[in-house]
């Protein structure tokens, strides 16, 4: 955790101590010093877990300060191989220590997939700055988008362990099948719909739509022009293309310009 | 800043310990693992004698598991009471006390003694309470 990377990466502290572990059973009496700046080891029975580990492998923990990050000296003679001392800030005595070691492992922070940016383009759904999605609410729909039809689960909405990536994972995939279910879908009442012959094809709805509603594409009688469409089926009528059509050819149903002129007349008229 | 200052006794400093040995030997004679403490200052802060220390007593630990020898010299072994509220206080349950009473006998066993009754004065020994004089005697037996 930093400033570049404000998150927990939430499995970094259980894999220092697994390595602790690891190494500790297959080199006994091999001295283990854990550095960290915080420690918190995520999930159920991990605390137990880690002081299991600390006991009974007699790993010497030393916490540092967050503005006095570890230092690693390599060996002068032999930079590559050669062993490597670490100083560290022991924030417990106040001072600093110098270990000398043969290994150092880096735990480093899990970031989110590279491939994150695309997909978050051609999808329309949002991602943090970390590189993981954002579901459409934390509460009350933890594993939907706005976008229908595409659900999120695992370490694409943050760095998870495997139970409770597969837990979420089973709560997605009975999310998507409750559409198949149902096989049909009942549409909103107020979406917007496209005056074809007042459309100009300017895709300044195609790209404003959050719900990727809208496709411009050629008409049918005329191939030559570029019309806007609604998919009804994905259209939640929110009213953002037909505030932001230029031509002034989408209209929603319900809201038309006319029924919001005659509404603030009524409102405006007392004054 | 910098190492704490302890006060130095010869034949203490004398005693010499492998690497991790200190921490091995204070194990075998309190019967505590050591390593279970995770350094949140209870027993310190409910110590009745913590004031006159020169370590408090989560710095011992801290000392023993780094592998420091200087842990023998400091006062703060001699001045616990054996009072046993850090031992019911920690929240790992670490008997500190039993480990206090390991480091007075890692230097007791050696035969190095602080104290010799014999060099007090009268008037101090009127002043003293007798099981204070017990206490002391009984420690030469450890």
């Amino acid at each position: 955790m930093d400033k570049k990377r404000p998150y927990c990466c939430r499995i970094g502290c259980g894999v220092s101590i697994k390595n602790a572990k690891l190494l500790s059973e297959k080199y006994p009496g091999v001295k283990i010093w854990l550095l960290y700046r915080d420690m918190r080891v995520f999930g159920k029975e991990e605390e137990e877990y880690y002081s299991d580990v600390l006991k009974n492998h007699h790993v010497t923990v030393v916490r540092y300060p967050g503005e006095k990050k570890p230092e690693v000296i390599l060996d002068k003679k032999d930079p590559k191989n050669g062993p490597m001392t670490v100083k560290v800030y022991d924030d417990i005595l106040n001072e600093e220590l110098t270990l000398e070691s043969d290994l150092v492992v880096l735990t480093v922070n899990t970031e989110g997939e590279a491939l994150t940016e695309s997909l978050k383009n051609m999808l329309k759904i949002p991602a943090d700055s970390g590189g993981f999605f954002l579901e459409a609410h934390a509460k009350i729909r933890p594993l939907d988008f706005a976008t229908d039809g595409i659900y999120l689960c695992g370490a694409a909405h943050y760095p998870k362990n495997l139970v409770d990536s597969i837990a979420q994972a089973e709560g997605a995939a009975s999310r998507a099948s409750i559409p198949i279910m149902q096989q049909k879908m009942k549409g909103e009442g107020q979406v917007s719909v496209v005056n074809q012959d007042l459309c100009s094809g300017c895709k300044t709805c195609e790209s404003i739509c959050p719900y990727s509603a809208i496709t411009v594409g050629p008409l049918k009688d005329n191939p030559d022009r570029l019309v806007a469409e609604v998919n009804k089926a994905l259209c939640k009528g929110c009213g953002a293309c037909a505030g932001a059509c230029p031509s002034g050819a989408i209209e929603q149903k319900g809201f038309k310009a006319k029924q919001i002129r005659v509404m603030l007349d009524a409102l405006l008229g007392g004054m | 800043m910098s190492k704490k200052q302890l006060p130095k006794n010869k034949k203490i400093s004398q005693i010499v310990f492998k690497k991790g040995e200190l921490a091995k030997e204070v194990e075998d004679i309190s019967g505590e693992n050591l390593f279970g403490c995770y350094q949140c200052g209870t027993c310190s802060a409910g110590c009745p004698y913590v004031d006159d220390m020169d370590l408090t007593p989560d710095e011992v630990i801290r000392y023993i598991i780094l592998d420091r020898k200087e842990v023998l010299n400091c006062k703060t072994i001699w001045l616990c009471s054996a009072c046993f509220t850090c031992a019911e206080r920690c929240p790992r349950d670490i008997n500190i006390t039993k480990i206090m009473e390991a480091l007075r006998q890692i230097v007791l066993r050696r035969k190095i003694d602080h104290s010799n009754a014999h060099k007090t004065t009268k008037k101090e020994r009127e002043k003293i309470p007798q099981i204070a004089f017990v206490s002391l005697f009984r420690k030469n037996i450890g």
